[in-house]
């Protein structure tokens, strides 16, 4: 069992969950390996211990998630508090290899490294072997290429780094890889373009000017 | 809990600074044993959360404070009060454990909920693409990352994640100071560096 792991807080509607549908096409396409963590960390043990071992007992684990003010998003960073302690708790033997993807709206996929860092650091603290770390500029962009098939040029960059974790799946290197950029192929002023307009778009549907979007609502004294 | 000092006229010319902290471990009580003494004397005025009394939502980057509520939450919780905390005061200390080079999940969750303090649009700034601040007047952001028995690579990891946050976030100054606590000693540090003081 190979869980991907949705590690966003959009759940079902998040870039995250793009990617990883387009990478367990490439994979190996099996309905349940499919894993979105809650935003809420359930109260009941069992419910909660029910997803660590998912995680715990495959053989890859592969997590996606949106970059949050340049690291995981504070529930991910809940749910990874609870994988250490599980397996510090049950002395779990089982290790399997981490893979992250992390994706951020802005067009340098670099502004993710460090999270994927910490993805590594994580891997390292809790005796997991390390797989590799893709970083996803233009997360927006990709969203809105959710129909197009890897084969596309405008895919070229992300099924590369699709073929880095196939390959280190199937022949693990001992360290684990460097990390790898897998953005679309689209110009930087047209990502930031379209996200611009979206911005207006969606104030507008809320009865929003423009001008209403530069409030600034709590006094600064 | 909070704690509010009072405002004296030597004071004027502090700043008003507000500590955030997780500290559920012997070495983080003890060094909020000695923050809170100093927070208060060399602040015109202070406030101290700890994160751990009252649990807040998590961001679900549904945009409302960009694109429904600008500057607002839509969660109404205690984030809220976190949020206007950082925004009136001058300087914002968060206290968290250094966990894997980054912060922990209760002490994040105030950075993920501040991102209303910015605005939605793109702006270029050295040489990356970031968010610009929605307020003239910025925070000084004070990462303090607290563990023992750390190794130079966490350390290193935590230092470039503050200051990306630093970049991010737009705070002043530019670079980020951030502080490494392995024992309450290193707080001189710190104390000597923020000052009393400002």
């Amino acid at each position: 069992m190979n869980p991907y792991v949705c590690a966003s807080p959009r759940l079902e509607k998040s870039t995250s969950l793009v990617i990883l549908n387009d990478l367990r096409r490439f994979i190996d396409d099996r309905e349940e390996d499919r894993l979105i963590l809650p935003l809420r960390v359930p109260e009941a043990v069992e419910e909660r211990e029910k997803i660590l071992e998912r995680m715990n007992s495959a053989e890859n684990v592969i997590v996606a998630f949106p970059l949050y003010v340049d690291s995981w998003p504070s529930h991910l960073i809940q749910w990874m508090e609870l994988w250490s302690r599980f397996r510090g708790a049950e002395k779990k033997t089982a290790s399997p290899r981490l893979f992250m993807i992390a994706n951020s709206g802005f067009p340098e996929s670099e502004q993710n490294r460090e999270a994927l860092e910490i993805g590594r650091l994580f891997a390292e603290k809790n005796g997991l072997p390390w797989g590799l770390g893709i970083a996803v500029g233009m997360g927006g962009s990709y969203r809105g290429m959710a129909k197009v098939p890897l084969e596309s040029p405008l895919k070229k960059r992300v099924s590369q780094a699709f073929h880095g974790i196939r390959e280190e799946m199937s022949q693990p290197s001992p360290e684990g890889r460097e990390m790898m950029a897998g953005e679309v192929a689209f110009p930087r002023w047209l990502n930031n373009f379209l996200g611009t307009r979206g911005w207006y778009r969606g104030a507008k549907k809320n009865g929003l000017r423009r001008k209403d979007l530069y409030a600034r609502p709590y006094p600064t004294r | 809990m909070l704690t509010l000092s009072t405002l004296s006229p030597n004071r004027e010319d502090k700043m008003r600074q507000v500590l955030f902290h997780d500290t559920r471990d012997e070495l983080g009580r003890a060094l909020l044993e000695e923050l809170k003494p100093w927070l208060e004397k060399s602040s015109r005025e202070s406030a101290c959360y700890d994160l751990n009394a009252e649990e807040i939502a998590p961001c679900w980057g549904c945009f409302s404070c960009w694109i429904k509520t600008p500057g607002q939450c839509i969660h109404r919780d205690k984030g809220e009060l976190y949020l206007k905390e950082q925004i009136r005061s001058d300087r914002v200390l968060l206290l968290s454990p250094l966990t894997w080079g980054g912060f922990s999940a209760a002490a994040k969750v105030v950075l993920d909920r501040s991102i209303g303090t910015l605005l939605p649009f793109f702006e270029r700034r050295k040489g990356e693409t970031h968010h610009p601040p929605r307020y003239e007047r910025r925070s000084e952001l004070i990462s303090l990352g607290y563990g023992e028995n750390l190794t130079e690579r966490e350390k290193d990891l935590f230092r470039k994640n503050s200051r990306n946050i630093n970049d991010n976030i737009k705070r002043e100054p530019e670079e980020g100071p951030c502080f490494i606590l392995e024992s309450t000693r290193d707080l001189d540090s710190l104390k000597k560096r923020l000052g009393g003081l400002s």
